[in-house]
Formats: structure tokens, C-alpha cells, sequence
């Protein structure tokens, strides 16, 4: 792994949990849905399944 | 709290539900019996150590024969979703006799690339070939690395040496990535430790086995650069006397850089080709991607499209198979060998294995060896 594809994979974490984050403090039902819809990619490239 | 905790619970069944399968196809291995003509399975590392250890290594088998003669290297896979590429290899591996000069085959060129398939393309995970001893299971690969062992993808690929820019998404595909450099991107990497091979073994024909959509013209060919065209005009005009199919011939563009049929030529001794046979599957116009589409080829809207006029093969409703696939890239493949022997006797082979006529009669399955039946240590996962 590459420096660079290292440092994708930190931001790709942290992004992860900022939306996580979010997901919990929000009180509207489809920031809930939204927040839970962008974790989807980022969440199967974390696990390196795609 | 309740209504996150099933918002979290159906995202966590999607991500294991969609990715558990990708994870599983991933770690999926081929298997392919080394026929009576390999003479040495090795790492095309072995070139160039910069791709050891790496998913950008990958398996090169040996068959050499008894007389010395000339050296072929035959790259498949280069396209993961081309699989006649791949499958054509495995058939070489297991059936082809070699008298006279070295066959070099690399099955899985692009090996990350047949690690993952294409799911916002609706392909499968697999498909399954017939043969005497049951359903052999495969890959279905991508056309370029897989973002997970080369990432992140630049806003613009660079072409190395010549600087041309290229489509980002072409950074991952190795057949842009000619001649390669030793400290590029892992596509640029793997074409350069198989340049250091072509000039280190002194490799005089190098094939580059594709598929490609019926519908886009360069499809059914052989591509050559100038140095390479007599070979191919002979090859294309014998299998069309012989063996009564159509393969006419391209001309690699010079303007056109980091395609194999260009640089290899360009950047080395060998005399480069690259063949396409048409994968309908490939196609944007057909109705779904299933295992059987990528197998027999037939599709009503690509049918449909041919009677339009729209297509650059000839097509009926019996499709193109993959036993036409594979048997063209066989027997077009052993009549360039042929031409170039006739010119080049001294760097010239002696090889055999079943042609296409042979292949649609029998199937393609009717060839493959059934690993269970074999001797374990001729059994390599792929
Ligand atoms: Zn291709």
C-alpha cells in the first residue's frame, strides 16, 4: 500500500465517523436515511470488500 | 433510538449482504492442471522485483519444447472482463503440445482485475463452463485494477513515457499502461516487469488476447503495428481459406499511446498483436448480464441491433459462444506462429492444440482436466 492510498484510507475513517456522528446527533428522519446511504461505500472500501 | 437502531440495522444487512459476496469472490481461486508440455510455473516478479509480494505479481507458465526455436509470450486476462482471454490460456496450459521453441502464457495478466467483477455494470460474480466431469466455476473480472489494490485514481492519467493524457479510469487498466515504469502506478508496474521479460528472454511474438463488443469496429481482429502486419494479413487470410471464419486485421494507431500493440513493439525486439474476439456480452444494448450471456453470447437486442445493420460481426441467433471465442483465438494464435515460423525458421515452433473447428464441434469443456482427477502438485490455483 502507498503512502497516498494509506492516507485515503485514515480519511476515508474519518469521514466515517463524522457521518456516524451525525447520524446519532440528528433528529430528522431522512438525515438519518441520508447519513446512512453515504456510510455505504465508505463503510464496504474500510472493509476492503469493494 | 429505536428508529436509528433499525435505520443501522437494514445498513449493516446491505453492506454484509452485498459485501460478503465480493469479499468471497475475491479470495475465489481458479484451478488449472499444468498439461504435458509445462516446464516451469514461475512469478513474473522474477523480472522485475519492484511487483514481488504485491497483487500486481502473477503466475507465468513455462512450455518449452524439446527443440530450440523462437519465444512466444501470450498475455491473457490483460482485460478481466474478456474471459475467452482467460480461458483460452487455461486450454493452452492443459492441451498444447510444443515440438519446437518456448510458449510463455500468463493467465490472469491483470490480476487484480479478475478479483472483483463489475456490479454497477449488473455483471455476475462467476460463470460456469460444461465439461465431461461436471461445472467448472470462474471469475468474472473487471476491465481495470481493482480500486482496492490501486487507489486513488488522479483527475487525469499522464501516459508514461510519452505524456499523452488519458481518461482517469485508465490509470488502472493495462492496456494503457505500455511500456511501463518501475516506479509508476501497479498497472504501470506489471506491463513494465513484462517489458523487462520480453527483453530479457529475448521474446520474439507477443499476443495480447482480448474480447470486444460487437458493436464497436475494432472487434473479431487481429490489431498490428507496421512491423507486425505481414504475420497478421497471413494469419487473418489463412484462417479465412482454412478454416472458412472471419478475423480481418487492424493497424495500431501511432497516435494512440500505452496500448500493448503499440509500445511492446515500439520499446522492444518483439513483434506485438493483439486479438479480439467479440464478446456480446460486452455489449451495452444487451438484456441482462447473466453467466449464460457471457457463455453462449446470444442476446435478442444485440440480434436485433445486427439486423440494423449495426454491428461489425456476423451474428444470428445461434450468438457467439465461447467455443467460437476460444477456438478462434486458437487457431489464430497458432497461425501467426505459423507465418512468423515460415519467415523466421531458425526463431520458429512447432505447436499443436485442438482449432476452432474442433472446439465448436466438442465444446471448450470437453478439453479441460478435471483438477480433482489430477496429480496435486500439476494443480495451480489461480
Ligand atoms: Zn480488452
Amino acid at each position: 500500500m502507498t503512502l497516498i492510498m494509506f492516507l485515503y484510507y485514515v480519511m476515508t475513517a474519518y469521514v466515517v465517523g463524522m457521518l456516524i456522528w451525525n447520524f446519532i446527533k440528528t433528529k430528522d428522519i431522512e438525515s438519518e436515511i441520508l447519513y446512512t446511504l453515504a456510510l455505504l461505500p465508505l463503510i464496504l472500501r474500510l472493509l476492503r470488500m469493494k | 433510538m429505536m428508529r436509528k437502531l433499525i435505520i443501522a440495522g437494514v445498513l449493516t444487512l446491505i453492506v454484509l449482504a452485498g459485501g460478503i459476496p465480493l469479499y468471497v469472490q475475491r479470495y475465489f481461486k481458479e484451478e488449472v492442471v499444468a498439461g504435458p508440455s509445462v516446464t516451469n510455473v514461475f512469478k513474473l516478479s522474477k523480472y522485475f522485483d519492484g511487483i514481488e509480494g504485491t497483487i500486481a505479481d502473477t503466475d507465468v507458465f513455462e512450455l518449452k519444447g524439446a527443440e530450440e526455436g523462437g519465444k512466444t509470450l501470450l498475455i491473457a486476462g490483460t482485460h478481466a472482463n474478456e474471459p475467452s482471454a482467460t480461458l483460452l490460456a487455461y486450454f493452452f496450459i492443459e492441451n498444447l503440445e510444443v515440438e519446437k521453441g518456448t510458449v510463455y502464457i500468463i493467465p490472469h495478466f491483470n490480476l487484480s482485475g479478475s478479483l472483483g467483477t463489475q456490479p454497477g455494470g449488473g455483471f455476475p460474480l462467476y460463470y460456469f463452463l460444461e465439461t465431461p466431469w461436471g461445472e467448472q466455476k470462474f471469475r468474472m473480472g473487471d476491465r481495470g485494477f481493482q480500486a482496492l489494490d490501486q487507489w486513488p485514481d488522479p483527475d487525469v492519467y499522464v501516459h508514461y513515457p510519452d505524456g499523452q493524457l488519458l481518461s482517469y479510469i485508465d490509470a488502472r487498466n493495462t492496456n494503457r499502461s505500455w511500456p511501463g515504469r518501475p516506479d509508476g502506478y501497479l498497472a504501470e508496474k506489471v506491463s513494465f516487469a513484462a517489458m523487462e521479460m520480453i527483453r530479457n528472454e529475448g521474446i520474439d511474438v507477443v499476443i495480447d488476447l482480448h474480447e470486444a463488443e460487437a458493436m464497436y469496429p475494432v472487434t473479431n481482429c487481429i490489431v498490428a503495428p507496421e512491423k507486425s502486419m505481414p504475420y497478421a494479413v497471413g494469419a487473418a487470410f489463412y484462417v479465412k481459406g482454412r478454416e472458412k471464419f472471419e478475423n480481418h486485421v487492424e493497424s495500431s494507431p501511432t497516435g494512440y499511446r500505452g496500448l500493448s500493440h503499440r509500445e511492446i513493439g515500439d520499446w522492444s525486439d518483439a513483434y506485438p498483436f493483439l486479438l479480439e474476439s467479440p464478446g456480446v456480452h460486452l455489449d451495452q444494448i444487451t438484456a441482462a448480464k447473466t453467466p449464460e450471456l457471457i457463455i453462449d453470447g446470444i442476446d435478442p437486442f444485440v440480434l436485433k441491433a445486427g439486423e440494423k445493420g449495426l454491428l461489425f460481426v456476423p451474428y444470428d441467433e445461434n450468438g457467439f459462444s465461447m467455443d467460437r471465442r476460444v477456438g478462434q483465438h486458437s487457431s489464430v494464435i497458432q497461425e501467426i506462429l505459423s507465418q512468423w515460423t515460415k519467415k523466421n525458421p531458425d526463431r520458429g515452433f512447432k505447436v499443436s492444440a485442438p482449432k476452432h473447428a474442433d472446439i465448436v464441434e466438442n465444446g471448450l469443456g470437453f478439453y479441460l482436466k478435471d483438477p480433482s482427477e489430477a496429480d496435486s502438485k500439476m494443480v495451480y490455483l489461480q
